[in-house]
């Protein structure tokens, strides 16, 4: 799973984009356990994950995002890559 | 200004239940050959932000052609103010490589044809406004700039297509441009194509710009609603040019091709382009009057001249009282007028004391004064005629009158001496845009506020049985006021009904409406109806007319839970008022017109 700083700023987006602050997120989490995560949601939290974490995603991986923690990984993997870059 | 975020506007979407706020309502059905989910929200939201309460049709998707064809569909059955015709360069692509390709003029030929059946068919079915996406013009070049040279790349064949879609909406009054390119081009195609949204979602951009597609639709709907500013207050030093006139001089601002003074003549330019458009420029600055004129008169590089501004107010009073009495003047609403002031604590007063006038924040260097400007975007118009191009003489013309009037102790020998003219006449092709660009103008004299476009208006035209529609002119000795009125008079069995009534607020207090209340008593006695009915629905603007009938002997007869009142009155009851206005000779459509 990523780091802890990583979830707590995601946890915070979902929050955001599902006007909801009790969200609490795991990695097995996936849409049905979020009430109004439905395929426009979807787009609305790539496009706050993207913006917060100044990222990109592909388009595959935004089709096949199953739960949580293949976003987070994502999300990690993505942010590490562009510090080695520098 | 506000801010254009995707994710808070989607929120402010989720708020909105039904119209609680009792909010005017606009009905806009959305059709789309991609998705427009996230378009419909944001639209509602955004409008919402506007206090206009939106009624939305939203087709399935990519369905145009059954909702249009199909005389019964649900689309027709919303009967719709506003259709966005939302189509998307990337279905367009689709058609393009999958056969397009081979015949390049028949392809354009055959998209620019689908469109104009589409706008056709609507209009046989329903009056309404069509607002029609132009195609954003795709970024590859598959040979570098040698693609501008090939007419079958498909970038090319887009953009010329858009050409001709441009010039069949020229003749099309009812069809309004969605400038997708410009707004894509603006923000950055960069940014803005992003395939990704198309391939997953079909959408046709980021939803990150998908706030400002919307405003660039909104603001169109909102100039359908009267919302347009009209009049742009303007501060002089540091504003007009750089500098302090009363410490610097007439040689030592910063003004002309020189150096930093560049940037104020292309300030100018700008304002002085508004201006021809119609847009009124008044003046207002912190300053003794005759200094603040000087560079006006005898400054060679000025580009605004005394004749551009139709008011100009200098002195040392708080502009905040400038402002309202250049409103005064104007008669205008304060909430069509914006102040450019490049002071910080002007602008804070203006805003603090008075909240309906547009004040925005101005950059820091004037040579973005152009671009900040037009990105606001605030003079959005339905149409624009020739008359626009006069307005400012209007205003200015309006400023003798006044101090004419001064010098009559009797009001009735102040109106004789105006010599005036007015016609009351049926309307005709030639003045169709300018009647229907005062029923989108006019808020205050206004008594029913029915918002017709032209093609409504020209169905009132053709409907010589039932319907009376006329336009007024005004001229007098300082000159001609142009189209000043719309009175639209529906005859139901004996009755006389005043279904619209309304005025510009430049000819008010002259006898203008006894003129036409004579017009409309004469008119009633030839229908030979017994009565005039007329309905007053109240706005938020029209206050100034609530008692109009009444004032004419007029009774009450209803007054629905709405507000909205009845008034009745026998034509043989009606008195004929005095009025210093001679009625001019129609003119026959269309002798003598070019």
């Amino acid at each position: 799973m990523a780091g802890r700083q990583i979830i707590e700023e995601l946890n915070e987006v979902f929050c955001d984009v599902f006007d909801d602050p009790q969200i609490k997120i795991f990695e097995a989490m996936t849409a049905k356990d979020i009430d109004g995560w439905d395929s426009l949601n979807h787009i609305n939290l790539i496009v706050a994950v993207e913006k917060r974490f100044r990222i990109k995603f592909t388009t595959k991986e935004i089709m096949s995002f199953e739960n949580v923690g293949q976003f987070a990984n994502a999300v990690e993997s993505k942010l590490s890559h562009m510090a080695q870059k520098g | 200004m506000e801010e254009l975020n995707y994710l808070q506007l989607i929120k402010e979407f989720r708020k909105i239940k039904d119209n609680f706020q009792g909010y005017p309502e606009v009905k806009i059905a959305i059709l789309g050959d991609n998705s427009t989910q996230q378009l419909t929200q944001v639209l509602k939201a955004y409008l919402h932000r506007n206090k206009i309460f939106v009624r939305v049709y939203e087709a399935d998707f990519d369905v145009l052609d059954q909702e249009i064809y199909d005389a019964g569909s649900g689309f027709y059955q919303f009967a719709p103010e506003y259709v966005v015709l939302f189509t998307s360069v990337q279905r367009l692509r689709e058609d393009f490589y999958r056969g397009g390709q081979g015949d390049v003029e028949g392809f354009k030929e055959k998209a620019l044809g689908r469109l104009k059946s589409f706008w056709d068919k609507i209009n046989q079915n329903i009056s309404c406004r069509i607002i029609q996406n132009i195609y954003v013009v795709p970024t590859e070049r598959i040979l570098g700039n040698y693609t501008a040279k090939l007419n079958d790349a498909f970038s090319n064949i887009v953009q010329s297509l858009n050409q001709q879609l441009k010039e069949e909406a020229k003749d099309r009054n009812n069809i309004f441009l969605n400038d997708m390119e410009y707004l894509a081009s603006w923000i950055g195609k960069k940014h803005f194509n992003d395939e990704k949204f198309w391939i997953h979602a079909k959408m046709i951009c980021s939803p990150d710009d998908l706030p400002q597609i919307i405003q660039n639709i909104a603001q169109i709907i909102l100039a359908g609603a009267g919302r347009s500013k009209k009049c742009l207050v303007l501060d002089l030093d540091q504003t007009l040019w750089g500098g302090t006139i009363g410490d610097d001089g007439l040689e030592g601002i910063e003004l002309g091709e020189q150096g930093a003074g560049e940037a104020f003549v292309l300030f100018q330019r700008y304002l002085r382009d508004l201006k021809n458009r119609g847009i009124i420029l008044a003046v207002c600055s912190k300053n003794n009057h005759e200094t603040a004129r000087e560079p006006f008169l005898k400054h060679s590089d000025m580009v605004l001249r005394e004749e551009d501004i139709s008011v100009f107010v200098a002195n040392w009073d708080h502009k905040v009282d400038n402002i309202r009495l250049i409103a005064n003047v104007l008669n205008i609403g304060m909430d069509a007028m914006v102040f450019l002031d490049d002071s910080a604590f002007e602008r804070n007063q203006v805003r603090a004391m008075l909240p309906a006038i547009c004040v925005p924040e101005m950059p820091e260097d004037p040579a973005q004064y152009v671009n900040f400007l037009n990105s606001l975007n605030l003079f959005e118009t339905l149409s624009s005629s020739r008359e626009d191009q006069t307005r400012t003489r209007f205003y200015r013309e309006e400023i003798l009158r006044e101090k004419e009037k001064q010098t009559f102790s009797d009001i009735k020998d102040y109106l004789k001496s105006l010599q005036m003219k007015a016609s009351f006449a049926r309307f005709d092709p030639f003045h169709l845009p300018r009647v229907a660009q005062l029923i989108q103008r006019s808020n205050q004299f206004n008594l029913t506020t029915r918002r017709y476009n032209e093609k409504e208006c020209e169905s009132f035209m053709n409907n010589v049985e039932d319907c009376e529609p006329f336009y007024v002119t005004l001229e007098d000795k300082f000159g001609d006021h142009g189209l000043i009125g719309v009175i639209i008079l529906k005859i139901e069995t004996e009755t006389m009904v005043i279904d619209q009534w309304l005025m510009s607020c430049r000819v008010l207090q002259r006898g203008v409406e006894q003129f036409c209340m004579n017009q409309v008593a004469t008119c009633a006695r030839r229908r030979d109806c017994r009565a005039i009915e007329g309905r007053y629905i109240p706005t938020a603007k029209n206050k100034m007319v609530a008692n109009f009938y009444a004032t004419f002997g007029f009774e009450k007869i209803r007054e629905n839970k709405d507000g909205e009142v009845s008034f009745r009155l026998g034509v043989l009851d009606y008195a004929p008022r005095e009025t210093f206005i001679d009625l001019a000779k129609e003119e026959p459509w269309p002798a003598g017109r070019s």
